[in-house]
């Protein structure tokens, strides 16, 4: 099946297949169908991890994140925040938010934290949580906040300086924090090589919440417990959901994902059928 | 007095505001019918925006670390010399000096590669290596055995330094069978990262007012369509 | 004088020293204050490196304009945009001085509303091209690829709730595959990685790796 293109257009077969594609997803959107969304254990460990902050302990979001990558690890993000800020007012823990990948960042927090307005209007900023924005550097920045918070997060996203937050006042390194949601839609290698609970003794968990394409690239560090749990994509974002009960986006989502992926699993057995088919009728080479 | 908090206007109620998000995302959308003027205005619309905010993004953050510290008058050593390695970058528009950006760009990938470096040391390397007991309780005992083999076989699929003994080339062909387990698993569970995002925004499109743009769309794409097929284009 | 500031050894001496010494003090715990200090530097040079890439941009655009190459208009375009949001952003309030409301405003509407849906129409495009990998490209010309499909399509079935609707023996085969089979074999790839970054790292600092000071003297 040699594909002749045009300059400027895909080929047909190419269309018709997006064609398809897009109808299927859209279809649940429409219509619900409404499948059971089994929880999977790391997402279910990682509730429990975030679950289990006391009064007191101290819980950095960090999203390596760009707005544009919303729809696959927003869901996400949003039910752990929102059980952040449910945290805040019911155990008295304390939330610090930042991003250090691009200055893209910002406009992704800005948009999360417009969602779950509701959680967090009645909080005290500064008190009980503190939204820092864009610290560039990535890597570099996050080995600044490990070994000197002050100097990585030296005023917040409204010029505020660190050493007028109430909330900053008794956190000096990264072993004056408990627990580390981290989001990121590129490499998460970031976060065992300067965040991990083998290295900081005070720092107790991390959770890396990222595309199900990098679960795999993860899985020897979740191993080797230099990250502690992992919430997966869309899918950890919609099971998240299930499990703090607010369902919203994620479930949504879930509906679509599964005939996508019926889709994808078909193109693929149909094309190796016809391969197969096309491939058994051309007369062997006689070997001479 | 702390600022209170990040507020915006919530403009989700604003009908217009969701119609050109709706023309926005139809805009990129239109080149996986063919590329047009239409795909080429997003597309240009995107890289000017984006360019105008990594702009804005850079001088927010010079202001904030940089100029305000600077005029106040709480300068160290450190932040004098950082602030001088900045400026040298900007000297790679002056011919006679270029050379001294190189100093700037040295800097400062060398202390992206030494945090890196410690990093890999630790996280990729020494902390791949312990691997679990082959006779740990139940299937966890031939799960690490598994685990075991697998990451043996696949560095030495990676082994370049030696002749390619008879040993050798069988080990990496089993080795070659691991990496291709591996690349199955990412190749399936990338199909759920990157489906997220069309789905992201076929919700959005088909939400009215977004909808009606959506349907605007379709008929024009439609009659596009057909009156290429009349003309035999 | 000015020829030794020029030589190409002072970057890599630079370089060297600075890497060195961040090196040293993490494998020793000596002098972290100097450590620290570098690595800080490292954020305030990332952002005046931020708006050094742009300036190149912007250059080739105005050329594109002022001889009236084909497409010019797109990138007038691109520079209205570019000047309204740069424009808006710094009126509307920057590096924690407040501006004027009206201009924060219009700044966070290109922002959310124009450069969100568009930048996720891009991301989305891999999504498409997924289906026409699977339609052209999935096809079982030896044992391995064979491997790699039956593979992808059990993780297909894992990953998507529908899998377990349709055979709830997919959820442990696929979790199996994803966290054993592929975390040995990951494993393998990252120790492969990490000995590649200091190798890479090596040879910048021997002077036989210069592609990062623009690939030359």
């Amino acid at each position: 099946m040699a594909a002749k293109t045009e300059l400027g257009r895909f080929p047909t077969a190419d269309r018709v297949i997006f064609l398809v594609f897009l109808i299927l997803i859209s279809t649940p959107l429409v219509v619900l169908i409404g499948l059971p969304i089994p929880i999977s254990e790391s997402t279910r460990k990682s509730y429990e991890l975030m679950n289990s902050l006391k009064s007191g302990d101290v819980l950095v979001m960090c999203f390596e994140m760009d707005v544009g990558a919303f729809p696959a690890l927003g869901p996400g993000d949003m039910a752990a925040l929102k059980h952040a800020f449910t945290m805040v007012k019911e155990k008295g823990i304390k939330v610090i938010i930042f991003g250090t990948y691009e200055s893209g960042v910002k406009i992704y927090i800005d948009k999360i934290l417009q969602e779950t307005k509701e959680y967090w209007e009645s909080l005290n900023y500064g008190v009980d949580w503190v939204n820092f924005g864009w610290i560039p550097g990535h890597e570099t920045a996050m080995a600044t906040f490990a070994r000197d918070v002050h100097t990585a997060c030296s005023v917040d996203v409204y010029g505020t300086p660190v050493d007028e937050l109430p909330i900053m006042k008794d956190i000096k390194t990264i072993n004056d924090v408990t627990g580390i949601w981290y989001t990121t839609y590129s490499s998460p290698d970031m976060l065992p090589r300067q965040w991990s609970p083998l290295e900081w003794p005070g720092l107790k968990w991390t959770i890396c919440s990222t595309l199900f394409g990098t679960v795999s690239w993860l899985m020897p560090y979740v191993n080797a417990g230099s990250i502690t749990s992992y919430v997966a994509d869309q899918r950890g974002g919609a099971e998240y959901e299930v499990l703090i009960g607010k369902r919203g986006l994620g479930c949504k989502f879930m509906d679509a994902q599964s005939l996508g992926h019926i889709y994808g699993i078909a193109l693929i057995i149909g094309s190796n059928v016809y391969y197969l088919y096309t491939h058994a009728k051309k007369p062997k080479r006689k070997e001479e | 007095m702390l600022k209170s908090r990040n507020v915006r206007r919530s403009e989700e109620n604003m009908e217009w505001v969701l119609i050109v998000e709706a023309v926005m995302m139809l805009l990129i959308w239109s080149f996986l019918y063919r590329e047009s003027l239409f795909y080429r205005l997003g597309e240009h619309i995107l890289i000017g925006i984006y360019l105008g905010f990594s702009i804005y993004m850079g001088i927010d953050v010079l202001l904030k670390r940089v100029f305000v510290p600077l005029l106040s008058g709480n300068v160290t050593v450190g932040l004098a010399l950082s602030i001088i390695l900045g400026f040298l970058f900007y000297t790679r528009y002056v011919k006679p000096v270029s050379f001294m950006s190189r100093w700037s760009v040295a800097v400062l990938t060398g202390c992206g590669s030494a945090v890196a470096v410690s990093g890999a040391i630790k996280a990729m390397i020494v902390g791949q290596l312990p691997q679990g007991s082959w006779f740990a309780e139940g299937i966890t005992g031939f799960n690490n055995f598994v685990m075991s083999i697998a990451t043996v076989f696949v560095i030495v699929y990676f082994l370049f330094t030696f002749k390619p003994t008879r040993l050798l080339k069988s080990s990496a062909k089993f080795g070659r069978f691991w990496l291709m387990i591996c690349f199955g698993v990412m190749l399936g569970t990338f199909l759920l990262s990157n489906i997220g995002y069309p789905i992201g925004m076929a919700m959005k499109l088909l939400t009215p007012p977004a909808l009606y743009v959506t349907i605007i769309a379709i008929l024009l794409i439609a009659a596009d369509a057909l009156y290429r097929r009349i003309k035999g284009t | 004088m000015a020829v030794i500031l020029k030589r190409g050894e002072i970057p890599i001496i630079l370089f060297t020293v600075v890497s060195g010494i961040i090196l040293f003090s993490y494998f020793t715990g000596l002098i972290p204050e100097v450590a620290d200090e570098l690595i800080g530097w490292s954020i305030i040079l990332v952002s005046f490196s931020y708006i050094l890439g742009l300036v190149t941009l912007l250059r080739y655009h105005l050329v594109r304009i002022r001889k009236r190459e084909k497409y010019w208009p797109y990138s007038a375009i691109l520079l209205a945009f570019f000047l309204m949001f740069l424009v808006s952003g710094l009126l509307g309030g920057v590096g924690g001085y407040e501006g004027i409301a009206v201009s924060k405003e219009f700044k966070d509407f290109l922002w959310l509303h124009m450069l969100a849906p568009l930048q996720t129409g891009v991301l989305s495009y891999v999504g498409f091209y997924m289906y026409t990998v699977f339609f052209r490209g999935a096809r079982t010309r030896s044992w391995d690829i064979g491997i790699m499909l039956i593979t992808a399509i059990l993780l297909m079935l894992y990953t998507a709730p529908i899998g377990a609707a349709i055979w709830p023996g997919f959820v442990p085969i696929g979790a199996w595959l994803k966290d054993v089979a592929n975390s040995g074999a990951y494993r393998g790839i990252m120790i492969g990685v990490g000995i590649g970054l200091i190798a890479l790292w090596l040879r910048a600092v021997l002077g036989y790796e210069k592609s990062y000071l623009g690939g030359g003297r």
